[in-house]
């Protein structure tokens, strides 16, 4: 059985990572569009961290690992679909302006349950991995949490209340993170992974990479994504032995 | 095969190969209307199916060295920036293509041209392993090559190649496979050492291209959803199929 109480604390610690996000819009008046790097890096790294899984997911039961893939590309895509989320762009100013406090939630609690998924079964897998991808998506958080606090406080919250409202928008990593270590820890394993790693997948190609494109340029995005990405698949072969 | 010569065996195994990256191109014969919205999806199709065979070759460079891997990853970066600066953009011309169009589908040559250099020293090598199981991984190899041969037909189909052209591309980009898993039979003791450099190179390369060229232009031209679908969808696709195969 994985340690629940550890993925508990760490993706409550990722989620409140959040809450930081408001110190650099407090500096700055407004969000940077250097939090591109933040987004290429973790789009990089979810990446290369999604292919672990799914190689491992296929391994252990082929079609398991490939229908559990499906299923978790889908279940993102259809949250998003249902939800009418599919066109909420953190990285555009005017869009995060316009969209109303409710979408912009439902936005990042349904993004963070994905990562959450990733979060539980990374610690499953191999701690080190874990505290890799807790890192990753925490730095991340930040990105976004700048985003969610600029918008919140353009709408007359204050900068506490706009800091505490992203990071509880993010809290959606704790229940997903617990529920996906104690599946995979079960008979589900092949699925999970498999699961795990579609949502990442998703996740990095609808969100993650057309905003840091937005915010970066393309030349610069393409190294940092393509660098993280091999970093990743190098650890995470030589840690797991293939 | 027992009269042919082990030579002949791995130059004709490897030429087989490089044909099976023309059928890549068979899909397109049902595609009949190109919009701008078809070149996005193939777009991001040819990513997902890049972005997992370029995981495959680090994963395999990994076994004959780690950083030599990484070193060679670095190199197929920077020799795509130099390959973009040095190739020009509006006076390109390809076959048939001129300008831009020109000058993605010429890039999206060199880069796969370029990973089947290592593949083919890989095929060179493993054969060095033992001859019984040479046919096994030529038809591995091979139908492994369709899928490459639908990610350059992907790119060069949508802007205006002929199908005849398509094919002919994706069969030259696998042509270094035979050529060069000859010398790395005969020579498995000089060659085996480069080999991680080659495969990270080749791995390197497709991973910038796919980042670079391929997911911006997607993003443009269809809509975020659809990127994300088929890009994860051909990822995951091409994923099961090297495991199932390899």
């Amino acid at each position: 059985m994985p340690d629940l109480l550890l993925v508990t604390l760490v993706s409550t610690a990722a989620a409140l990572a959040g809450a930081f996000g408001i110190i650099p819009v407090l500096i700055r008046g407004a969000v940077s569009p250097r939090l591109g790097w933040a987004n290429a890096l973790a789009a990089g790294i979810m990446l290369g961290v999604g292919y672990l899984l799914l190689r491992q997911g296929i391994e252990l039961g082929p079609t398991a690992g490939v229908v559990g893939a499906t299923l978790g590309i889908a279940l993102v895509w259809a949250s998003h679909w249902a939800t009418h989320m599919e066109a909420v762009d953190l990285s555009d100013p005017v869009m995060v302006k316009g969209a109303p406090v409710r979408d912009l939630l439902i936005r990042e609690g349904i993004h963070s349950a994905a990562e959450g998924v990733a979060i539980g079964v990374g610690f499953v897998i191999d701690p080190v991995l874990g505290l890799l991808l807790v890192g990753t998506i925490g730095l991340h958080n930040m990105a976004e949490g700048a985003a969610l606090s600029a918008a919140f406080m353009a709408r007359g919250a204050g900068p506490s209340s706009a800091a505490a409202l992203s990071a509880a928008a993010m809290l959606t990593h704790v229940p997903a993170a617990v529920g996906a270590a104690a599946f995979i820890a079960g008979n589900g394993r092949s699925w999970g992974l498999g699961f795990a790693a579609g949502t990442m997948l998703y996740l990095v190609f609808v969100e993650l990479a057309p905003e840091s494109y937005r915010q970066r340029g393309h030349t610069g995005i393409a190294i940092t994504a393509s660098a993280a990405m091999s970093i990743v698949v190098l650890l995470g072969v030589l840690l797991t032995g293939g | 095969m027992a009269d042919l010569s082990p030579l002949a065996l791995v130059f004709l195994a490897g030429l087989v190969t490089a044909l099976a990256t023309g059928l890549g191109a068979l899909p397109f014969l049902f595609v009949r209307t190109v919009s701008p919205k078809v070149v996005a999806w193939s777009n991001a199709i040819a990513a997902g199916l890049m972005l997992g065979a370029s995981f495959t070759l680090v994963v395999e460079g990994l076994v004959f060295g780690a950083w030599q891997t990484v070193v060679g990853a670095n190199l197929g970066v920077g020799f795509i920036l130099l390959t973009q600066m040095v190739l020009p953009e509006e006076t390109a011309s390809f076959g048939t293509l001129k300008g831009l169009n020109a000058h993605k589908a010429l890039l999206m040559v060199i880069v796969m041209t370029v990973h089947s250099f290592s593949e083919g020293v890989a095929v060179g090598v493993s054969f060095g392993g033992g001859e019984t199981l040479a046919a096994l991984i030529t038809i591995a190899i091979a139908i492994h090559n369709i899928p490459e041969g639908l990610a350059i037909s992907a790119t060069m189909r949508p802007r205006g190649a002929s199908i005849a052209s398509c094919a002919w591309w994706s069969v030259f980009s696998s042509l270094p496979q035979p050529l060069m898993a000859v010398p790395a039979f005969l020579f498995v003791d000089a060659f085996t050492p480069v080999l991680p450099y080659g495969l990270g190179f080749a791995a390197g390369a497709m991973t910038y291209m796919v980042f670079r060229e391929l997911l911006p232009e997607a993003y443009e031209d269809t809509s975020r959803p659809a990127v994300g679908l088929l890009v994860s969808l051909a990822f995951t696709a091409m994923i099961g199929f090297q495991l199932l195969l390899g």
